[in-house]
């Protein structure tokens, strides 16, 4: 076995501003995520939720910033590219065991397809979106990371959602963005569509002025604000 | 020289025509593969990239090519000093040396005036010239801790 990760005070400190979670909890979670250690990082989870933190705050205040601060990590070189995908791993592992949870036994009739823009490799925040949806009663159709534009029109052709979410990561593929929104809009001008990411927040009003009917979702709780006030359809399968 | 001052000294470059921004696009794969095909003929390759980081190199050809096209599509003088801030950082943590930057900008400059119309070639030729004279400062920038908003940093909850 390799040797032991210890994330100092710094590391920690990364989820700490992010969150309300504490110190203590911060350190263990990013101790054993990046040891490899599944089975401690579920205890932890399974101790927040106990403790009453919703799954929703779980994902805001403790998957979100750990995935963010171990991508910080790797763009130092204090972890290597395989510690960064077992981390993100683990995290997709929690996210799968918290499922059934979540999921509602009353589902509202409406789906979402989420998806990243073409050539993104960042999959987890689309998947966390995705949860979202399903977590206020919607069906969430994740199509992962990375899939050639002609085969998502040709998805959504086959099967419309009622809204397409799009990651959008890294700003060097803006330029795909554009392109991707451009053939969506003019194949089905009448789906709502979604974009989020880190890169979305920092050029959110070039997106809007490109695409004026487009929505920019800045954040989850943003995700959960939106889908709160989002009207209920007419043939809900829900009562 | 400040982040501040770098932002400021970018909005001298572009905006950029859609004309150019077309062709750049259309051609994109074509040019990032003359890049990657004359970077991996050099025999001084390993001492500017470092051991193990062929994979990474080619990586960020294609993230270059991609940024180009999205620089054009949308010139953001924050977005893109930050981005290359995040580049000099990640990439040089990992083991790129120094010299790896102006020899592949030189390499992308090339390929721009060989693959390029002499209209698109005048367009994007000032970035890359700025990308050059900028180095010194980005390397600075780059040593700072958290001296960009960061990618994979930023939160907005």
């Amino acid at each position: 076995m390799g040797r032991k990760m210890t994330p100092n005070r710094n590391h920690s400190d990364g989820i700490l501003k992010r969150s309300s979670i504490s110190r203590e909890t911060a350190n263990l979670f990013l101790s054993a995520l990046l040891n490899g250690d599944r089975h401690a990082c579920w205890a932890i989870v399974k101790r927040q939720l106990d403790e009453g933190m919703s799954i929703s705050d779980l994902y805001i205040k403790l998957f979100q910033p750990a995935l963010y601060l171990v991508g910080e990590l790797w763009e130092r070189n204090a972890i290597s590219v395989a510690t960064e995908h077992m981390a993100t791993a683990i995290i997709e592992a929690q996210m799968s065991q918290l499922y059934p949870q979540f999921v509602s036994p009353h589902p509202n009739g409406c789906r979402s397809m989420v998806t990243t823009v073409e050539g993104e490799t960042h999959r987890v925040g689309a998947r966390m979106v995705c949860d979202f949806f399903e977590m206020h009663g919607w069906d969430g159709q994740f199509l992962g990371s990375d899939i050639p534009q002609r085969e998502l029109i040709r998805l959504i052709r086959e099967s419309p959602p009622d809204i397409l979410g799009i990651s959008f990561t890294m700003f060097f593929n803006y330029g795909l963005l554009c392109d991707m929104l451009d053939d969506i809009q003019t194949e089905f001008p009448d789906l709502k569509t979604l974009i989020g990411g880190q890169a979305a927040r920092r050029v959110d009003s070039r997106i809007r002025d490109q695409f004026p009917d487009v929505s920019i979702i800045r954040s989850l709780k943003d995700l959960e604000r939106f889908l709160s006030s989002y009207p209920a359809p007419q043939d809900s399968t829900k009562n | 020289m400040t982040r501040e001052k770098l932002i400021q000294s970018a909005e001298t470059i572009g905006p950029f025509s859609e004309t150019v921004a077309k062709e750049i696009y259309d051609k994109r794969e074509r040019i990032v593969s003359e890049v990657n095909r004359i970077m991996l003929e050099r025999d001084d390759l390993k001492r500017l990239i470092g051991d193990g980081n062929l994979e990474m190199m080619l990586n960020n050809h294609s993230n270059h090519g991609r940024f180009l096209v999205s620089l054009l599509v949308c010139f953001d003088t924050s977005v893109l000093v930050d981005t290359v801030t995040w580049v000099f950082r990640a990439y040089r943590s990992h083991g790129f040396k120094l010299t790896y930057w102006p020899t592949q900008l030189n390499v992308w400059i090339d390929v721009y005036k060989q693959e390029l119309s002499p209209m698109a070639f005048d367009e994007v030729e000032p970035l890359y010239t700025w990308f050059l004279i900028s180095q010194p400062f980005f390397v600075a920038l780059s040593e700072e801790p958290d001296a960009s908003e960061g990618f994979h940093g930023s939160t907005a909850e």
